[in-house]
């Protein structure tokens, strides 16, 4: 899954994620195309965004699970105002909330590339695409796995 | 629920009608950033005024409590009141859920005999210090969750982003409608013309207006959005036997219930409670607590940030069925004087003001005593809703005979 130019979803100078102990290995493997979801060394349970601890079965022991990066839309919103001076510029935009076919169907926050806005849906079939920010720190978005429109 | 069972007996709740709210004090609610006054100063007014329509004095408060953004400390206030024994005092975690969950802690200060009269308030200005939506990075947040890592570089800050995902759910689940969001909206603002104290008295709308307001966070428009402001509210808590020498009708605590359930929060919930208010389990609790079933509730006052979570919050509490929230708003049935439960009948967060809930309180509290300006003709049983998804709950209220 390339990187197109046609998926750069924001301008320059939007939040970009902090790095902690938990998270570090995400974001890093991010950078590599690869979308991990955190996953209990014990029980198996999956978590996200990843936590210190498991939910299900209180071990601190964690490791990670690749992600086919296929899902469908959970929900969605199309801002049209924004609190922030870079997402401003880029208003009106999606944030579409992301089950994942794999990983115990975690959730993921993201946008919907591609895609007409008056064709976003619930239960709309994607996969995930990067994008390589100039920061360094590749970002995953979301595109239809097929054509929405038709 | 194994906690709530724990602090009940089988036939009921020992704190059944066992405190009552004795008194109710607000400042002026203007827009925010409109305040002359500083916060803490809103704050102190609103105590003040509380104690005297209790007919007591600073000398008789030893608890004072408030919730999660509260600027206005405990301590702080109880110095600068004069307080002369503080035996109590509380800053309950959360958001717009502790409106109702902060007299619900009281309770147990009184209960426990750490306080007699305990005061709950609510100061808020968020001209003064930040706008809520606006604290695009939260440190702690950053360093305990890191869920706005996971959000903000996606484009995902304010709090109207995050609820209008929970009502697109709502939509294509159940089919709900942006003018069925709208009608709890027209229903609020009509109830605010009644009342002068409201921020839009004076300032109607009607469905037709809601469906043209500007698109803030698809589908929420602006009018399903509630409005910021500035003010002050608290309430006397004691016991009802200390009650009956107040001035006012004695209006008692019959029930009181919160709780968050595994995964409750913002992110990592489980996916069914995207539609709901994740109150389902409190207000089973509730209603046994109080000894009475929904079709007994005279009233409500519903946690209204936004139009569609009062749609969730009927559901949660049995006034309809999950996903006909909607259909039922629409009906008329929330409207006040003629709907079976007339809602937010002071015009809510979304038209009298936004004290993250608290202004809810009070106006169940002039339900039960019967002097709201939307009056419920022989209302006996209020209840009030505070909820965001997480250790959320209520309270019902009862008009004691």
């Amino acid at each position: 899954m390339s990187t197109n130019s046609s998926d750069v979803y924001f301008p320059e100078g939007m939040p970009r994620p902090t790095l902690g102990d938990d998270t570090r290995p995400f974001w890093e493997a991010c950078r590599q195309h690869r979308l991990l979801v955190q996953r209990c060394a014990e029980c198996g349970a999956h978590r996200s965004p990843p936590k210190p601890v498991c939910w299900r079965c209180g071990s601190f022991e964690a490791t990670w699970t690749e992600s086919s990066g296929r899902g469908r839309v959970f929900a969605y919103t199309i801002v049209h105002h924004s609190p922030h001076p870079v997402a401003k510029v880029r208003l009106p935009y999606n944030i579409a909330v992301i089950e994942l076919e794999d990983c115990d169907g975690v959730l993921l926050t993201s946008n919907i590339v591609r895609c007409p806005e008056d064709a976003l849906r619930v239960d709309l079939r994607v996969e995930v695409v990067w994008e390589d920010r100039s920061d360094g720190q590749s970002l995953y978005r979301f595109r239809p796995t097929t054509d929405p429109c038709r | 629920m194994t906690s709530m069972h724990r602090a009940s007996d089988e036939s009921g709740w020992s704190l059944r009608d066992r405190f009552a709210i004795v008194g109710i004090g607000e400042t002026r609610y203007t827009r925010a950033g409109r305040a002359s006054r500083p916060e803490f100063t809103l704050a102190c007014e609103a105590v003040s005024k509380a104690l005297d329509d209790a007919g007591l004095r600073t000398g008789d408060v030893d608890g004072l409590c408030s919730y999660s953004y509260e600027h206005s400390d405990p301590l702080t206030l109880a110095q600068a009141l004069g307080l002369e024994h503080l035996s109590f005092a509380a800053l309950y975690p959360g958001g717009g859920n502790a409106a109702t969950g902060i007299v619900h802690h009281a309770l147990a200060g009184l209960e426990a005999g750490e306080a007699d009269v305990v005061v709950c308030y609510r100061s808020i200005c968020q001209g003064q210090f930040g706008r809520y939506g606006q604290s695009l990075q939260d440190p702690i947040e950053q360093a305990q969750s890191g869920w706005r890592n996971f959000a903000s570089p996606f484009g995902l800050f304010t709090a109207a982003q995050m609820y209008a995902l929970a009502a697109r759910r709502h939509m294509a689940l159940y089919g709900t409608t942006s003018e069925q969001f709208g009608h709890v909206a027209v229903a609020s603002y009509d109830n605010a013309q009644r009342n002068p104290r409201a921020v839009m008295y004076g300032k109607p709308i009607t469905l037709a207006d809601h469906q043209a307001s500007r698109m803030i966070s698809d589908p929420y428009r602006l009018f399903d959005c509630c409005q910021e402001s500035d003010g002050a509210a608290a309430i006397v808590v004691t016991r009802v036997e200390r009650a009956r020498s107040c001035p006012h009708q004695v209006v008692s605590i019959a029930g009181a219930a919160h709780a968050m359930e595994r995964l409750h929060g913002l992110d990592n919930r489980p996916a069914q409670l995207w539609a709901e208010g994740g109150l389902a389990a409190s207000a089973a609790e509730l209603y046994r607590r109080a000894g009475i079933s929904a079709e007994e509730i005279d009233v409500a006052q519903l946690y209204d940030a936004f139009t569609g979570n009062v749609i969730m919050h009927l559901e949660d509490f049995g006034f309809c069925a999950r996903g006909e929230g909607g259909p039922f708003v629409e009906s008329g049935a929330i409207d006040w004087p003629r709907g079976s439960l007339p809602v937010n009948t002071a015009g809510g967060n979304l038209a009298e003001a936004y004290i993250h809930g608290f202004s809810h309180v009070l106006e169940a509290v002039r339900q039960m005593r019967g002097t709201s300006t939307s009056q419920v003709a022989g209302a006996e049983h209020g209840l009030v809703v505070s909820a965001i998804g997480a250790y959320s709950g209520g309270l019902i209220l009862r008009r004691l005979h």
